[in-house]
């Protein structure tokens, strides 16, 4: 569908809201309002007055009689009889609520994206090539003032020292905002819709937003979550003169050997976030007795997360069932938070003398004795005190927030969230991470606006919960206050609702947004169905239509046709862990643990026509090899497109470089210096020969593997492919041609091995791929129970070092990749982080690593400066190398870059023809109209209401 | 119903039965609901504590001291939900304002913080008229058509309705509501395709038109199986040696037919035309989805899909006591329609 608004870029910005959606099949509902700019309206007399621009268009000359003064073909909307430009649309599904500080869905931003507006907005460009930053409710760019605050005021929010650039910003706010009744939207709207947002009693899912993206308000999440309990580390709360902890807790110590906590960082002076416990432990070599007391902790440590915590439902499961001592215990398995006081309560066995090991089990342990040893510990170690009580400092407790974060006062003269108000008509912001002015602007393209005396009149106290029926459509258009171009104006929850032009909107008289928002009103129906919404497409009641598979063989040529990009990239997600595999597998002939062999999945990657994928089975994607499409932006101000820069074009070399040709690479006299060919880019990672040999490599190397459960001649690769809807009919399409092709390269693959002996001519290997519908598999795969997925991440396109976190990053809770899960911290990458050409010493560095280093760079200098150019190349080297680090693991195997296409009715224009990046088509700010409702009346009529046979050119 | 006091009781035992068999359906379903997975949805920057936290303040999961959240026991929850049923609704805010919240909880996934019943009652007013539309419709039409194929048993006019009605019969409604929408409504153009909008009435000549073409989809297998029914019913009837007394005994074939033999063959047929009546509150998700209807079809699905548990609990409690009421009422009728049949005799 095609109105897009600014909300699609507030939702990519602020949420970086990942999707895994089903391929195809299980996508959430039709519209997406995400991807581009503004609404619309023109304002009356401005509508009035701009000329119909139907010269320009096809469908202005099939007008046959335009201005008839019938009734227009829209007025099913009800009210069009004074309307002249009514958008018609539709969604598939039904919005649950609309209120911002709720939503979770497409859909449901839906209604805000025409009646809200954000502090900034981008649009299409005076040449229509690019766009432009323009404020809204902000009356003009946010200023950094982190250099003008005094220290004393800084020191409420939890700063120190001279404060960098880019923490504190003022916002001027536009004066002529308003509500749709008239109130006029001061500071004060600002900061109390903050208040409410970040309401630690109440259910806001969009609270996240402003403190677990990169737009950090200062206390905000420690506002957000007090009443809750939180374990954190005592290190801060431990008062260094009593020893005491200066904080509401329950009084229960706890110790987690895989935590950081700020107690590392006095130990290590290069510590970091990777830092943890175990480090200081392991490490603690200065006497046998701190040794000991260090190995001991461990010990402890150990045997409790051995015997006494139930693994069962565990995601590392096999590991630990493989334990059969507590040596065989490794530390990284052990991220619990173990109450010490379990150490009275259970049998806990360690070491007495340095002599023995953890197995001699000769002590049993207690509470106490972890309190003496840690004390020893800490003592030896250098810690900040040598006090009896300092065992308490690298522990943790649950701290309760309840009295901890206030808001401040409404000037902000007391400590309080970083939101205040400086004046009637300017806020300003307390940030916790540095930010830039652009990156800023573009988090603060959507807005946390409600009504506030509304919004408190329609709370509901249900059970622990306190919750607002405002913009639900429980409480209808009257539980709801518009400040946008448009206003909600009446719905039938389920079945309708229409959207027109709200006259008290700034926009209209300030001269600035002359010539944008023509519409004047927006009819939405619910269409559940698909065919009749296409049915009322072509009887020209819709304005527009999305395009399954189907609908493309038809409209695919369309000249109405518009293709929307998305910045989800379709992967195929192989499960190669082989303990999880080996589980799964019924028999060795009955094979899935090949898949834990690196080759046969590379050869399976290679054995894909990703462009044949892409044109059969899909509606408008386009065959892809990477992880980032091309809408991920590495530099806003410019435009520039990661996938265009050095860095992001070479991650296909990085993967593919080698494997053109037909030469075999495992072949005895395989010379890579003079056989090796780069493989086209245009193949898309395509090559049958080479997807044999490295099939075939890997059945052999399967073959005579010593592991238990390998492969064995004439067994049948089984593999279950869990999909969302395994009755769509795109799924099936899709699920039939990896199916096929994999089918083809094992067969191929088979031949291969036949001919050098490796399997005899009455052998065979053959591969079956099954489809498993799940509905949740997405959490089925993070708990290892599949063989293959689609996995489908999205984000930001401002943010693509954001997105690496569901590949990069140890503690991310849904890696796809099972057999790499948790693995981010141990497995390191060389990367030419300087880009010097060599890999220096400090260039070789854990997954994990990396990616922390990836989004630590803030890029403050002056653009275009020595230090900023290097900080941007570094962060484009690290970019790509994780990525081809990834790829080249090949348990992600992208299909194809997402895209939906649709088609419009001849009544609209886009803003441009060609797609821009973060603004689409120009959404409904830029939209024209080639006829008024009347015209379009007598244009349908003149085509006895059946457009179908239009659409198809 | 020779017998009143037993017909009494043996209502009454039915009343307990279906009681007891409501409970047992109602903790089966509750069970089973409560048993799909939770899990927050994942995102790149996204805090799952939200959810969970919501989670644990509505009592369906708990978090552990090692900050875990785990399901709280399904039977815990069971006598949360039964107590929510019972204890006071009400809660006063500090500026004196008593709020009523619902007993039967709210929906959090389909419509946001809307009351189960209230969710149910907004979106019943078209699905029961269409219904009614359509019994009006079915029922007559139905049992004439099935009268006249008795009548005419075994000549061209039978066979050829008997192949119709089977034809109707065996395709899906679905079909139909396709083809009689893209005819009527987009080649012919006489009908609108979609339900009209709501404005206030219910009744208006527009919402009228709109209904026409999901009345005529629903009721064509209405249509072919009371016909079938009737057919069946009436032509073993009419054969019988009751009918040949009364023929004997001077009344035309018109007057036998009417007074004797179609009265007998109602017996079997009226309970059908009951349960029709009863089942006006159910709608159908395929018919409602094409025509756009916004009714009720959809909820129940939706609500097991969608994990929206309290919604799953009102709804299908509230068919599933209709089901059974309806269960009742029909047996009953079976002794109202023939007084022959004799309700809770026990053995003869």
């Amino acid at each position: 569908m095609k109105i897009n608004k600014n909300k699609g870029l507030f939702i990519a910005v602020l949420s970086s809201a990942l999707v895994l959606s089903a391929c195809g099949g299980g996508g959430a509902g039709s519209v997406n309002p995400g991807s581009s700019s503004e609404l619309p309206t023109s304002q009356g007399s401005q509508a009035g007055s701009q000329p119909v621009s139907g010269g320009s268009s096809a469908a202005s000359s099939q007008t046959s009689t335009p201005g008839s003064s019938q009734a227009p073909a829209s007025s099913q909307g009800g009210s069009t009889s004074t309307l002249k430009y009514t958008y018609n649309t539709y969604l598939s599904t039904k919005p649950k609520t609309w209120n911002v500080h709720t939503w979770e869905t497409s859909d449901e931003s839906y209604i805000p994206a025409f009646t809200e507006c954000g502090f900034y907005d981008l649009k299409l460009n005076a040449k229509k090539d690019g766009y432009e930053i323009v404020s809204e409710m902000a009356s003009d760019y946010p200023i950094d003032v982190s250099n003008q605050i005094e220290a004393e005021e800084l020191a409420m929010y939890g700063y120190s020292g001279n404060l960098a650039e880019g923490y504190v910003w003022d916002i001027p706010l536009n004066r002529n905002a308003c509500w749709e009744d008239g109130t006029k939207i001061t500071a004060n709207d600002y900061i109390e819709s903050m208040k409410r947002q970040l309401d630690p009693l109440m259910v806001n899912f969009r609270a996240d937003s402003y403190y677990s993206s990169s737009l950090v308000i200062a206390n905000a999440d420690r506002y957000a979550k007090q009443g809750n309990e939180i374990m954190e580390a005592l290190y801060n709360y431990v008062n260094l003169t009593t020893g005491k902890v200066d904080a509401d807790f329950d009084g229960y110590y706890y110790i987690n050997i895989n935590k950081y906590t700020p107690y590392v960082a006095s130990v290590f002076s290069n510590a970091d976030e990777t830092t943890t416990l175990y480090t200081v432990l392991n490490q603690c070599e200065s006497s046998d007795s701190a040794k000991l007391a260090a190995q001991r902790v461990l010990d402890a440590v150990y045997y409790y997360c051995w015997k006494f915590i139930d693994h069962t439902e565990s995601a590392d499961k096999d590991k630990w069932d493989e334990i059969k001592k507590v040596t065989d215990v490794k530390a990284e398995m052990c991220d619990f938070d173990i109450n010490t006081e379990e150490f009275n309560l259970k049998d806990v066995k360690v070491r007495a003398t340095l002599t023995e090991t953890a197995d001699a089990h000769s002590e049993t342990y207690s509470e106490q004795k972890l309190q003496a040893d840690l004390a020893t510990v800490v003592a030896a170690m250098h810690g900040p005190t040598n006090k009896a009580w300092n065992w308490r400092l690298p522990l943790f407790g649950k701290i309760y927030n309840d009295y901890e974060q206030t808001w401040g006062d409404e000037d902000g003269a007391t400590s309080g969230v970083g939101i205040v108000k400086v004046d009637n008509y300017k806020i300003r912001l307390f940030l916790a991470k540095q930010m830039t002015a652009l990156d800023l602007k573009f988090s603060l393209t959507g807005n946390w606006l409600v009504k506030t005396d509304l919004y408190d009149r329609l709370k509901v106290n249900t059970g622990g919960l306190v919750v607002t029926k405002y913009a639900t459509p429980d409480a209808g258009v009257a539980g709801y206050m518009s400040y946008g171009p448009y206003k909600l104006s009446d719905m039938e929850a389920g079945k309708q609702f229409k959207i027109v032009k709200n006259e008290k909107w700034y926009g209209y008289s300030d001269g600035k947004h002359v010539g944008e928002y023509m519409m004047d009103s927006i009819y939405t129906r619910i269409i559940p169905d698909h065919d009749t919404a296409k049915q009322e497409f072509l009887a020209g009641k819709l304005d527009d239509f999305d395009l399954n598979r189907t609908d493309m063989k038809t409209y695919g040529n369309s000249s109405r046709l518009t293709r929307t990009y998305e910045s989800y990239t379709q992967k195929i997600s192989f499960n190669s862990d082989r303990p999880k595999l080996l589980e799964r597998q019924s028999s060795a002939s009955n094979n899935k643990t090949i898949l834990a062999n690196e080759n046969f999945r590379k050869g399976l990657s290679l054995g894909m026509d990703r462009n044949n994928f892409a044109s059969q089975t899909t509606a408008g994607s386009k065959a892809f090899t990477a992880l980032l499409n091309d809408l991920y932006l590495t530099e806003v101000e410019t435009g520039e497109m990661y996938r265009n820069t050095a860095q992001g074009k070479a991650v296909y070399n990085m993967v593919y470089g080698k494997l053109g040709g037909d030469k075999n690479p495992f072949a005895p006299d395989y010379n890579e210096a003079t056989d090796a060919t780069p493989l086209s880019t245009r193949s898309n990672g395509f090559n049958f020969k080479m997807a044999t040999y490295y099939v075939a490599q890997g059945l052999k190397e399967e073959l005579e593997s010593t592991e238990t459960g390998h492969i064995v001649p004439n067994a049948k690769i089984a593999l279950e492919f869990r999909v969302y809807d395994n009755e769509s009919e795109t799924t099936k399409d899709m699920l039939a041609f990896i199916s096929q092709k994999f089918s083809d390269v094992v067969a191929a693959a088979v031949t291969q091995l036949k001919e050098e002996g490796v399997l005899k001519s009455s052998e065979n290997i053959t591969i079956e791929v099954k489809a498993q519908k799940d509905e949740d598999y997405y959490n089925t795969a993070k708990k290892g129970g599949y063989d293959m997925i689609f996995s489908t991440w999205g984000g930001a396109a401002i943010n693509p070092q954001g997105l690496m976190e569901v590949y990069c990053k140890s503690d991310f809770d849904s890696t796809c990749e099972y057999g790499f899960k948790g693995k981010q911290d141990n497995v390191y990458i060389k990367i030419d982080a300087n880009g010097n050409g060599e890999f220096d010493a400090d260039e070789n560095k854990s997954f994990n690593k990396w990616y922390i280093e990836l989004n630590d760079i803030v890029e403050t200098d002056e653009r275009g400066s020595a230090a900023w150019t290097q900080k941007h190349n570094r962060i484009l080297n690290i970019l790509s190398g994780l990525e081809a680090g990834i790829l080249n693991r090949f348990e992600a195997v992208p299909l194809v870059a997402r895209a939906t296409s649709s088609i419009n009715s001849f009544k609209i224009e886009n803003g441009t023809t060609q797609y821009i990046n973060l603004v689409g088509y120009g959404g409904v700010r830029a939209m024209t109209f080639n006829y008024t409702n009347d015209q379009w009346t007598a244009f349908l009529k003149s085509h006895n209401n059946d457009l179908s046979e239009l659409y198809k050119d | 119903m020779r017998n009143g006091k037993e017909t009494l009781n043996y209502i009454l035992k039915r009343l307990v039965l279906m009681i007891f068999t409501f409970l047992v359906i109602f903790v089966i379903s509750f069970i089973l609901i409560r048993l799909l997975p939770l899990d927050a949805a994942t995102g790149v920057g996204k805090d799952p504590d939200t959810f969970y936290n919501m989670q644990v303040a509505l009592g369906r999961m708990v978090k552990a001291n090692d900050g875990t959240y785990h399901k709280t026991p399904v039977f815990e929850q069971l006598g949360a939900f039964i107590k929510q049923l019972f204890a006071p609704n009400t809660y006063k805010t500090t500026d004196g304002v008593v709020h009523t919240t619902s007993r039967w909880g709210y929906s959090w996934n389909i419509s946001w913080l809307s009351a189960p019943d209230k969710l149910l009652v907004k979106q019943l007013p078209p699905t029961i008229i269409i219904n009614i539309y359509s019994i009006i419709v079915s029922v007559p039409i139905g049992l004439a058509l099935g009268t006249f194929m008795a009548l005419e048993k075994n000549k061209w006019p039978d066979n050829v309705l008997s192949v119709l009605i089977m034809v109707l019969i065996s395709v899906p409604s679905f079909v139909y509501a396709f083809l009689l929408q893209y005819f009527f409504a987009y080649v012919l153009k006489i009908l609108p395709p979609l339900r009209a909008d709501f404005d206030g009435n219910w009744f208006s000549l527009d919402m009228f038109k709109s209904m026409i073409l999901p009345v005529v989809s629903m009721s064509f297998g209405s249509i072919a199986g009371y016909a079938r029914y009737t057919r069946a019913e009436l032509t073993e009837v009419l054969t019988s040696d009751f009918m040949l007394l009364a023929r004997t005994k001077g009344l035309s074939r018109a007057q036998a037919t009417i007074r004797h033999a179609f009265r007998n063959s109602l017996v079997p047929i009226f309970p059908m035309i009951l349960g029709e009546i009863l089942s006006i509150l159910s709608g159908s998700i395929i018919i409602e989805n094409i025509f756009a209807v916004n009714g009720v079809g959809g909820l129940f699905l939706q609500s097991i899909q969608m994990k929206d548990y309290d919604v799953f609990q009102f709804v299908s409690m509230f068919y599933i006591a209709i089901g059974l009421v309806g269960g009742l009422v029909v047996d009953v009728s079976y002794g109202l329609v023939d007084p022959r049949i004799r309700m809770g005799g026990g053995k003869a």
